[in-house]
């Protein structure tokens, strides 16, 4: 055992009656193991009164509509499958709302976007088959390059228009594809936050394959 | 109201408090456990009658956690150039969110997984030694070596005014 492991122990209730009555002993007499001592329960104290507090303020009603939407599929029989499945459907209704877990960790708009994707939106045709997939491209009112990305290995997609000093996100949301979400079925592989985006800042229609071409070999500036 | 239900819902604080000292934000942490009680509420057969139903609800916690980490890593590897001149812009958003938490918050933030998972079981959700080695598979040994560290840890990266 460290020492810190014998004064978080200590400080924790956790030696038997001896073990705690040889360390007490010891911190009387060891300034320096007393201030440790003092610092790790100083911890103890913060780490508490930050966090346990939130186990007071009241949970979300769809957490506990949640759980008993389960018990409507016909009580709870946990080795039957076929119920499994159907809590599945209930619970899948009552939380549904967030695609995935939050957006923030995600390039915000401007952001300059880097590594694969950037190699993908500088170098690849739209609608390609490759672990980043370019969706359309087209231009903004101003005349610059846009185009939309997935990747279903990074778990993203977005919208990214290419300014002086490369491409800068617009829209970057997490995105899961699940399998059977209606992207698929669509044949489009765009969530609907960056759809929403494409039609805020389109104008015309999207590139051609023939525009694209083009547009790539002139490096994606306006002209 | 079955007693699974029941049990369950009287979870969802302590499952919230938790989260909480897991991930650097109330938005963050009440997502965690949400996709946690997604988990938990689709494949409920995977509990077994008679185990303790926190120690279940919290590995299914800390796995959901543990799979976000990974693919924000993923998204980050290829989103984000890896030379110092381009990060530019994350970098000052990730400042940004880190202002707006307490000091404690943000030392917690910077503890590697495996102790911030002891520290806050022990210190947050006031498990046993034993039932917070029992909840993480690991061996008592281990967990008292992870919870250690990671409170010597803290001591470190905490304002020496703020330990006084």
């Amino acid at each position: 055992m460290t020492e810190d492991e014998r004064i978080v122990a200590f400080l924790d209730d956790e030696l038997d009656a001896q073990a705690r009555a040889e360390f007490s002993e010891r911190i009387r007499a060891d300034a320096s193991l007393s201030a440790q001592v003092e610092r790790h329960r100083r911890v103890k104290t913060l780490v508490g009164s930050t966090f346990k507090p939130v186990a007071g303020e009241p949970t979300p009603q769809t957490w506990s509509d949640a759980i008993l939407a389960v018990g409507q599929a016909g009580g709870f029989h946990p080795r039957q499958r076929a119920w499994a499945a159907m809590a599945a459907c209930l619970v899948a209704g009552v939380l549904a709302g967030r695609l995935a877990w939050p957006t923030q960790d995600v390039l915000a708009p401007g952001a300059r976007v880097g590594g694969e994707i950037a190699t993908a939106l500088d170098r690849q045709g739209s609608a390609t088959a490759a672990p980043v997939r370019i969706g359309l491209s087209f231009r903004r009112g101003d005349g610059r390059y846009c185009r939309t990305f997935t990747s279903i290995a990074a778990e993203v997609a977005g919208l990214a228009c290419r300014e002086k000093d490369g491409w800068l996100a617009q829209t970057v949301t997490v995105w899961r594809a699940g399998p059977d979400t209606s992207y698929r079925q669509l044949g489009s592989s765009t969530p609907s936050a960056v759809l929403a985006s494409v039609d805020e800042l389109i104008a015309g229609a999207p590139l051609t394959a023939e525009q694209e071409v083009r547009a790539r070999g002139q490096g994606w500036r306006p002209d | 109201m079955t007693p699974f239900q029941r049990d369950m819902i009287a979870m969802l604080p302590r499952l919230r408090s938790l989260a909480r000292a897991l991930t650097n934000g109330p938005a963050d942490a009440d997502d965690l456990v949400q996709l946690t009680l997604e988990r938990a509420l689709k494949r409920p057969d995977l509990w077994s009658p008679g185990t303790r139903l926190d120690s279940w609800m919290f590995r299914i916690l800390r796995n959901t956690w543990i799979d976000e980490i990974r693919s924000r890593r993923r998204r980050h590897m290829v989103l984000v150039d890896t030379d110092a001149d381009h990060v530019g812009d994350r970098g000052a958003a990730v400042v940004e969110d880190r202002l707006m938490m307490s000091d404690i918050a943000r030392a917690m933030d910077e503890l590697p997984e495996d102790q911030r998972l002891a520290v806050a079981l022990v210190l947050v959700d006031g498990l046993s030694y034993r039932e917070a080695a029992e909840t993480l598979q690991v061996p008592q040994g281990t967990l008292t070596s992870r919870l250690a560290r990671g409170r010597a840890a803290l001591i470190q990266k905490l304002d020496p005014e703020l330990l006084s």
